[in-house]
């Protein structure tokens, strides 16, 4: 039916297409620009369905001043049947740039619609950031929402109660999350953000407070407490065990139960030594003597009476 | 991202910003393809005798307006007829040197940017050397030389 009803449109139009008629070119072209990403939008020719195809070109002020006025294609809005296109990669500086959109159907073109007023990305809104404010224990962490590398953030933070003694830091990167403060134990802390863009020297407004508590320091304790408890015993019991087990091995290596033989103990003149018959005989040169038996029981008896 | 990606230079009283990022950003993607193509590799317009940041502190503004102006005037218009590639990229570059140059324009560049001797004599060696050369070939030789330019304005202060 849709089909039916295109060829029948496109059969009415065509002759006058034919006649010297014109492609109606585009309408309401604006620019819809916000926190420095832009899109150019227009209104479709809906009578002649998805058949149509747009193409844009842009004009920056060098374009105008230096380059006969010239106008540059943008490869990717080239031929599209969508009624919007990124321009963000193409408003690169900041200066007044005009924008065309034409329509085309088949080997028909429609005239170039331009922009009504040049626009300059000075005018981009730049929007409040979002971000995620959160307490890891004691430190106050903020997430700032990725923006791209024009943006830098300039982040607020205090303590709640104590709103005259704000602090302040410079977030270049947001791609991290960035520690702002260790937290006193169960106070409460309050972070807002504003976007800057050095290019066009401007800020957006503060984004809404956000407050986050710190932990309480109780808590904390009463949480980890059993497992300090547990940890200060096992350590006792391997203390115990290392200083007995040390004992063990000293009382063989420093105090042994074998007394010195006499001779170590001189510590007269050499003389003394060659004098000294306190030792006549080596321990190791007792020898066993060997008692016959019968000795032995005469030995025995004599004891014994 | 770089650190801050506006340059500032100062000239007396007059505080000009150069966005580094885009310039950087647009050259990045046409480098390699403008000095390969580039066939007089022993001509070099800028040359390091007579670089910006060893300009006397009093000429360099002057210098530095002749640059931009040499940049907008003869070489960016010439390099339009590639690709829409590199159409854009130059667009890039062209529009923020304009920036810069307005920016300069708005100083009271009678007292900001007085063209002394050196001045002259430093920009007229750029131009006799680019003139030598057919327009094309020069313009593409400028454009390659634009790394040597952005490192100029990095070590200016």
């Amino acid at each position: 039916m849709a089909t039916c009803f295109r060829s029948f449109l496109l059969g009415s139009l065509m002759p006058l297409l034919v006649s010297g008629a014109l492609l109606p070119a585009p309408q309401n072209i604006t620019i819809l620009s916000t926190n420095m990403k832009h899109f150019l939008v227009w209104s479709p020719l809906t009578a002649l369905g998805e058949a149509v195809k747009y193409s844009v070109e842009f004009q920056g002020e060098y374009e105008r001043d230096y380059a006969n006025d010239s106008w540059i294609p943008i490869g990717e809005c080239t031929g599209i049947s969508a009624t919007q296109c990124d321009i963000t990669e193409d408003i690169s500086a900041t200066v007044p740039y005009n924008l065309r959109v034409r329509a085309a159907l088949g080997t028909e073109v429609s005239r170039w619609a331009t922009l009504n007023g040049l626009f300059n990305r000075v005018t981009t809104s730049l929007i409040p950031p979002m971000l995620n404010v959160m307490a890891d224990g004691h430190h106050l962490l903020v997430e700032l929402e990725h923006l791209g590398p024009a943006f830098e953030f300039l982040v607020r933070y205090w303590r709640k109660g104590q709103e005259d003694q704000v602090y302040e830091k410079v977030v270049r990167d947001s791609n991290t999350t960035v520690h702002l403060e260790t937290m006193e134990a169960g106070a409460e802390y309050c972070v807002k953000a504003q976007t800057y863009v050095e290019a066009i020297n401007r800020s957006s407004n503060f984004s809404q407070a956000q407050c986050v508590k710190a932990t309480e320091s109780k808590a904390f304790s009463v949480m980890f407490a059993p497992i300090f408890f547990v940890a200060f015993v096992v350590a006792v019991f391997i203390l115990f065990l290392l200083a007995w087990k040390t004992c063990q091995l000293c009382q063989y290596s420093c105090c042994p139960n074998e007394g010195l033989p006499d001779t170590l103990k001189l510590t007269e003149s050499p003389a003394g030594i060659l004098n000294y018959r306190g030792e006549e005989a080596e321990k190791c040169d007792m020898s066993v003597h060997v008692q016959p038996p019968d000795e032995l029981l005469r030995f025995w008896i004599h004891d014994a009476l | 991202m770089p650190i801050s990606s506006l340059k500032r230079l100062h000239f007396g009283h007059c505080v000009v910003s150069v966005d580094m990022y885009e310039i950087r950003k647009g050259f990045g993607e046409i480098k390699e393809m403008t000095q390969a193509q580039d066939q007089y590799t022993s001509i070099r317009l800028l040359h390091r005798s007579y670089s910006l940041p060893d300009t006397k502190t009093e000429d360099r503004c002057c210098f530095f307006h002749y640059l931009l102006e040499f940049y907008l005037a003869n070489v960016f218009n010439q390099c339009q007829i590639y690709s829409n590639f590199h159409q854009r990229r130059v667009s890039r570059i062209a529009n923020n040197f304009l920036t810069v140059k307005k920016e300069l324009n708005l100083c009271d560049t009678v007292t900001t940017c007085p063209c002394g001797k050196e001045a002259i004599h430093r920009y007229e060696q750029i131009l006799s050397r680019f003139e030598r050369m057919d327009s094309h070939s020069a313009a593409l030789k400028a454009l390659g030389e634009l790394d040597i330019l952005l490192e100029w304005i990095d070590k200016t202060e």
